[in-house]
C-alpha cells in the first residue's frame, strides 16, 4: 500500500504557477504590442525571447500565444485588430492571477483564522475547561480578573510594566521608532506573510470580500404577538426584544414596522410609526453564502456615508407599509440596528424621503456618525459593554442628541451588550428619572410614539424580510 | 452588578517563551504567534509548575476569546491579535522579529487597544474617493502611492466574522469602505483614517459577534 502524500511548495506550488501565468500574460502584452510596432514582420512576435522562455515554463500558455499571434498575422482580421485581441486577453489573464493570487491569499488567511478560531472554541468546549475555574490556579484566575488585588502581583514584580491610567505608548509605534521612524516604514514593508500587497491584489481581494449585493424585500404578515403602544422607552425596548427574538435563522433578516394610530384633538386620525431594527444574527462571511442583508459585510456599509443595502431594505419596507412622507417616524435599533437606524435617519433627511424624528439607539457605537438636526436621538451605552465602546470617542454634547450612559457590569462580554440584560433596565432607569431636563424634554418630544396607558391606540405590527437579491 | 477595577498591564517576553506560555495553559498560539516554544526563564511568570494566574488569565482572553480580533500589518510587518472573554481583554503584539507584547485589560479598553497596534503613518491628506472597488488599482493616487496594507480579521470561535482592509500610503493610512451596490458593481469610499479610527471600522463587525 502507497500513503498519500500532500506535496506543498517546490516547482508544482502554486507561486510558481502564478509567475508562469504573470508572465505569460506579459509575454501576451508585449506580443501585442510589437504586433503594432512592427506589423510587417510577425515572426519576430513568435520568436520573442520571453516567449520562448515562457514555452518552458508553459508550454500550453505558450502554445496559445503562440497560435494566437499567428492567427493574428495570418487570419482574416488583419494584425492591429488581432494586436488589440491580444492586449485583452493578456489583460484579462492579467486580471485572472490577480484573482486567483486573491483567492488563494484570503483562502488562506482566512484559513489561517478558521483553523485556529475552531481549534480555539474546541478548547472552550472541553469539559476540562469549565473545570478550570474550580481548581485553586482556576478560582486565582478568576479572583485576579476580578478583583482590585490583582495589583499585588505587579508590587511582586517590579519589572512588569503597567498602565493604570491606560495611557500606555503604543508597543508598535515604539519598535518602529527604534527602527527609524516613519521614514523608514517603507524599508519595513514586508509582504510575504501579511497578506496581498499591491494595490491590484487588494482590489481584487476586496471584490472577494464585498460583492455587489441589493435588498430584496417581501412581506411576512401581522404579528399578533408584538407588543402595544409603547408607554416609555422601556417600552420601546420590549418590543425590540420581541423582535430580536424573533429574527434568527431564516427569519434573521426581518424587521417590523408598527403603525400607531389614535384619534387627533381635532377628531381626525393620527398615524405614526415605529420601526424595530435587531442586529446582525448570523455571519455569512462566504460572499456565495450571504443570502441576508444584516450580515457583517452590510454592518460595514452602515458606518459609510451613502446608501447600503441593508438601508434600501428598510426603505423599501417603509413604503410597502404604507407609510407616508409626512408620517412621524421613529427608528429603533440595537447594537448594528442601530447604525442602520442613525444610518437611514440620515439618508431621510437628506432626500426627504420620510420624516424620521426619532431614532433610538441601544448599545450601539454612533458617537462618530452624524445626527441630522430634523432629528432627536436617545442613545443607551452601558460602559462596560465594549461595543459603543469601540469608536474611541465620548459621547458628543449635542442638542439633538442625547446618551445615557449606565454601569452594568455582568462579567460577560455578551450579556453586558445584551438588551434584556443591560438595556432595558437601562431604559427603566431613564423613564424612572423624572428630573432630568434633557430626558424630560426628549420624553415631551417624543408624544407621536409613546402613549399614556389609558389612550385608545390602534396598533398594527407587520414583518418585512430583507435579504440579499443579488 | 458591581463595577470592578481591572488594571490594564504589559510584559514583553521572547517569541519562544510565550509559546511555552501557551502551551502550559494549554491554549492555541493565535497566528502569527507560533514560534518554536523555549523554556520559560522571565521571573515571575510561573508560580510552581503552573503560569502565573494574572498572565494565564491575559492569555485566556487572546488566545479563547468570545471575540477576537487578528491584525496583520504589511508596514512594520506588525502582527497582533486581541481577544475580549468575560470581563477582560487580552494581546499578543508584535513587529517583525520583536519580542511579543504581552497584555491584559479591562474588555471595555478594546477600542483603545486596538488603536495601539496600527503603526502611526500620520494623516493622508488624499481626498476621499469613491471608486468601484474592483477599479481601485486604475485610481492613479492610489497605484502610486500605496506602499502596503492592514488586515484586520474578526473571529468569534467557531467562526470568522469578517474583515477589515486598509491601504497604506507614506503620508498615512486609507480606509476602505464598502458602500453600495450600483449596476452589478459595488463601491467604496477609501478616505484617510487614523488609528484611532480603527476600532469604529470594526464596532460593526464586532457589535454583529456579540449581538
Amino acid at each position: 500500500m502507497t500513503a498519500q502524500a500532500e506535496v506543498i511548495g517546490g516547482v508544482g506550488g502554486l507561486e510558481v504557477e502564478y509567475d508562469d501565468l504573470s508572465a505569460a500574460a506579459h509575454v501576451l502584452q508585449e506580443a501585442g504590442l510589437d504586433v503594432v510596432a512592427t506589423a510587417f514582420d510577425a515572426r519576430r512576435v513568435v520568436s520573442d525571447a520571453g516567449m520562448l522562455a515562457s514555452s518552458l515554463l508553459d508550454p500550453g500558455g505558450f502554445a496559445r500565444a503562440e497560435a494566437a499571434v499567428l492567427a493574428a498575422v495570418l487570419g482574416p482580421h488583419g494584425l492591429l485588430a488581432a494586436a488589440g485581441r491580444l492586449e485583452e486577453k493578456s489583460l484579462a489573464l492579467r486580471a485572472a492571477v490577480l484573482r486567483y493570487i486573491a483567492t488563494d491569499r484570503l483562502d488562506d488567511g482566512l484559513r489561517e483564522a478558521r483553523h485556529w478560531a475552531e481549534g480555539t472554541a474546541l478548547l472552550v468546549a472541553l469539559p476540562l475547561l469549565p473545570a478550570f475555574a474550580t481548581t485553586p490556579l482556576g478560582r486565582r484566575t478568576v479572583a485576579w480578573a476580578r478583583s482590585d488585588d490583582a495589583n499585588r502581583f505587579l508590587a511582586e514584580h517590579p519589572g512588569v510594566a503597567e498602565d493604570a491610567a491606560g495611557a500606555a505608548p503604543s508597543f508598535v509605534d515604539e519598535l518602529l521608532a527604534v527602527a527609524g521612524g516613519p521614514a523608514l516604514l517603507g524599508a519595513l514593508v514586508l509582504t510575504h506573510h501579511a497578506g496581498p500587497a499591491t494595490i491590484e491584489q487588494e482590489s481584487a481581494l476586496l471584490s472577494l470580500l464585498y460583492p455587489a449585493g441589493s435588498a430584496r424585500v417581501a412581506a411576512r404578515g401581522r404579528d399578533g404577538l408584538a407588543p402595544g403602544a409603547p408607554a416609555d422607552v422601556a417600552g420601546l425596548l420590549i418590543a425590540l426584544q420581541h423582535r430580536n427574538d424573533l429574527a434568527k435563522g431564516d427569519a434573521q433578516g426581518e424587521i417590523d414596522v408598527r403603525r400607531l394610530t389614535r384619534i387627533g384633538p381635532a377628531g381626525a386620525p393620527l398615524t405614526s410609526w415605529i420601526v424595530d431594527l435587531p442586529g446582525t444574527k448570523d455571519w455569512q462571511f462566504d460572499p456565495r453564502h450571504r443570502d441576508y442583508l444584516n450580515d457583517l459585510d452590510t454592518n460595514l456599509t452602515t458606518m459609510g456615508g451613502r446608501h447600503s443595502p441593508r438601508v434600501d431594505g428598510v426603505t423599501r419596507a417603509l413604503e410597502l407599509a404604507g407609510v407616508g412622507r409626512d408620517d412621524p417616524v421613529m427608528l429603533v435599533g440595537h447594537s448594528q440596528g442601530g447604525l442602520v437606524a442613525l444610518r437611514a435617519a440620515e439618508q431621510y433627511a437628506a432626500d426627504k424621503t420620510f420624516n424620521v424624528t426619532h431614532v433610538v439607539t441601544a448599545g450601539s457605537p454612533t458617537a462618530r456618525m452624524a445626527v441630522p438636526a430634523s432629528v432627536s436621538v436617545l442613545a443607551l451605552e452601558n460602559r462596560f459593554d465594549v461595543v459603543p465602546q469601540l469608536d474611541g470617542h465620548p459621547p458628543p454634547d449635542q442638542r439633538n442628541r442625547i446618551t445615557v450612559v449606565v454601569d452594568a457590569q455582568s462579567h460577560d462580554v455578551g450579556r453586558n451588550h445584551e438588551i434584556g440584560v443591560t438595556y432595558l433596565p437601562a431604559a427603566e432607569r431613564v423613564d424612572t428619572d423624572l428630573s432630568n431636563p434633557s430626558l424630560r424634554a426628549w420624553r415631551d418630544s417624543a408624544g407621536a410614539f409613546l402613549m399614556p396607558r389609558d389612550e385608545p391606540v390602534s396598533v398594527e405590527t407587520t414583518v418585512w424580510d430583507i435579504r440579499n437579491g443579488g | 452588578m458591581t463595577a470592578t477595577a481591572v488594571l490594564s498591564r504589559r510584559l514583553v517576553l521572547p517569541a519562544g517563551e510565550v509559546s511555552a506560555l501557551c502551551a502550559r495553559v494549554g491554549l492555541p498560539p493565535p497566528p502569527g504567534f507560533d514560534a518554536e516554544a523555549s523554556g520559560i526563564h522571565t521571573d515571575g511568570l510561573l508560580l510552581g509548575h503552573a503560569v502565573h494566574p494574572s498572565v494565564a488569565a491575559g492569555l485566556r482572553a487572546t488566545c479563547s476569546p468570545r471575540v477576537g480580533v487578528l491584525i496583520r500589518s504589511t508596514v512594520g510587518d506588525v502582527a497582533a491579535a486581541l481577544g475580549v472573554r468575560a470581563d477582560l481583554g487580552g494581546s499578543l503584539v508584535r513587529a517583525g522579529d520583536s519580542d511579543v507584547e504581552v497584555a491584559a485589560w479591562p474588555a471595555e479598553r478594546l477600542g483603545a487597544e486596538l488603536a495601539r497596534v496600527v503603526p502611526s503613518l500620520g494623516r493622508s491628506s488624499m481626498p476621499t474617493m469613491h471608486v468601484p472597488i474592483g477599479a481601485l488599482a486604475d485610481q492613479p493616487e492610489l497605484r502610486a502611492g500605496v506602499i502596503g496594507s492592514l488586515h484586520a480579521t474578526v473571529v468569534a470561535p467557531p467562526s470568522v466574522v469578517g474583515q477589515v482592509v486598509w491601504l497604506a500610503t507614506r503620508t498615512g493610512w486609507l480606509a476602505v469602505e464598502p458602500l453600495e451596490t450600483r449596476a452589478g458593481v459595488r463601491w467604496a469610499d477609501v478616505r484617510p483614517a487614523q488609528p484611532d479610527e480603527i476600532g469604529a471600522a470594526l464596532a460593526p463587525l464586532i457589535a454583529g459577534a456579540l449581538s
